[in-house]
């Protein structure tokens, strides 16, 4: 996998990501963060090789629903894996999520291992 | 250290909103919340005390608690907020245990907070999808560290944890009456 885009407004959850992938193993070439949803649409739109989005919900300026939805507006973006790591974890904001156009869904607190399993399809 | 189990229990409207949730119900959602959080992401913890009706001072004192804490706010099926308060020491535990760190050496001030407020913003992820979205919609705010007030919303309960070097306290407030907290 070439470059993991991780969208999360809290500086530790992204740090607990990456370390997390690496536990898991999940081979990629770089890590991409942005602070919310806008810079998450700005690091779609300017970086090559974003082969995997971590992003998630409850963010300011943009959340993870709306920024799901207007990456899904763009027609060469409807493959990107989009997977919503959250504490949201109630039925009907993982329903919300998903109809918006997520891939999956993994509720914070969260292992190595749910991470993995949650990435299991997208790995290269 | 006080230590009670008796608080305010749970009523139906009987207009056909969804039950109140009672005290009790909160402050064992509360503690479930805390096992599933520490014990998955950030350190060993035992609970200590319970305050049914908040920390008072004197036990604020006693755990060394600081006078910052980071809040969640609910609205909708309950209207509130979680609140995670920490001696200097249990901000340091949880900041270390989240990011792996032997006892955050090197981290700002700015990055302990941010750790608090993930600490919080988990916490508070659970209550709300286990306690209040089954009654019906709750939306949750992004976490945020605030001084600690003289007066807030009405406590419906804190608990206070021990964990490896220091001592937390976890309260869940109705957004009802302004209270002072009791001395």
């Amino acid at each position: 996998m070439n470059k993991v885009l991780i969208v999360d407004d809290s500086a530790t959850m992204r740090r607990i990501i990456t370390r997390v992938l690496r536990q898991a193993e999940i081979p990629c070439a770089a890590i991409v963060e942005a602070v919310n949803g806008i810079e998450g649409l700005q690091k779609i739109a300017s970086e090559e090789g974003i082969e995997l989005v971590l992003s998630d919900i409850n963010m300011p300026e943009m959340d993870g629903i709306d920024f799901v939805r207007r990456v899904r507006e763009h027609r060469d973006k409807d493959s990107l894996p989009l997977i919503m790591v959250t504490t949201e974890g109630g039925e009907a904001m993982t329903r919300s999520a998903l109809e918006h156009g997520a891939n999956g869904y993994v509720t914070k607190p969260f292992t190595p291992e749910s991470i993995r399993a949650a990435l299991e399809a997208y790995l290269g | 250290m006080a230590e009670s189990g008796s608080s305010a229990g749970g009523s139906s409207p009987g207009d056909g909103r969804a039950p109140v949730l009672g005290n009790d119900d909160l402050l064992a959602t509360l503690q479930r919340a805390v096992h599933d959080v520490f014990s998955t992401m950030i350190c060993r913890f035992e609970r200590i005390a319970i305050y049914p009706e908040g920390v008072p001072d004197s036990a604020v004192r006693a755990h060394r608690l600081g006078g910052r804490e980071a809040i969640c706010e609910f609205d909708g099926a309950f209207a509130g907020e979680l609140a995670l308060r920490c001696s200097p020491e249990g901000e340091r535990d949880i900041a270390s245990g989240l990011l792996m760190l032997a006892d955050a050496p090197g981290l700002s001030s700015e990055g302990i907070d941010d750790a608090i407020r993930e600490c919080v913003n988990m916490l508070s992820g659970f209550v709300k999808s286990h306690a209040f979205d089954p009654r019906g919609r709750c939306t949750l705010t992004v976490p945020a560290m605030a001084d600690v007030a003289s007066e807030h919303g009405a406590s419906a309960g804190a608990v206070v944890f021990r964990l490896d070097r220091g001592e937390i306290a976890i309260e869940i407030r109705r957004r009802e009456a302004k209270a002072a907290r009791a001395a």
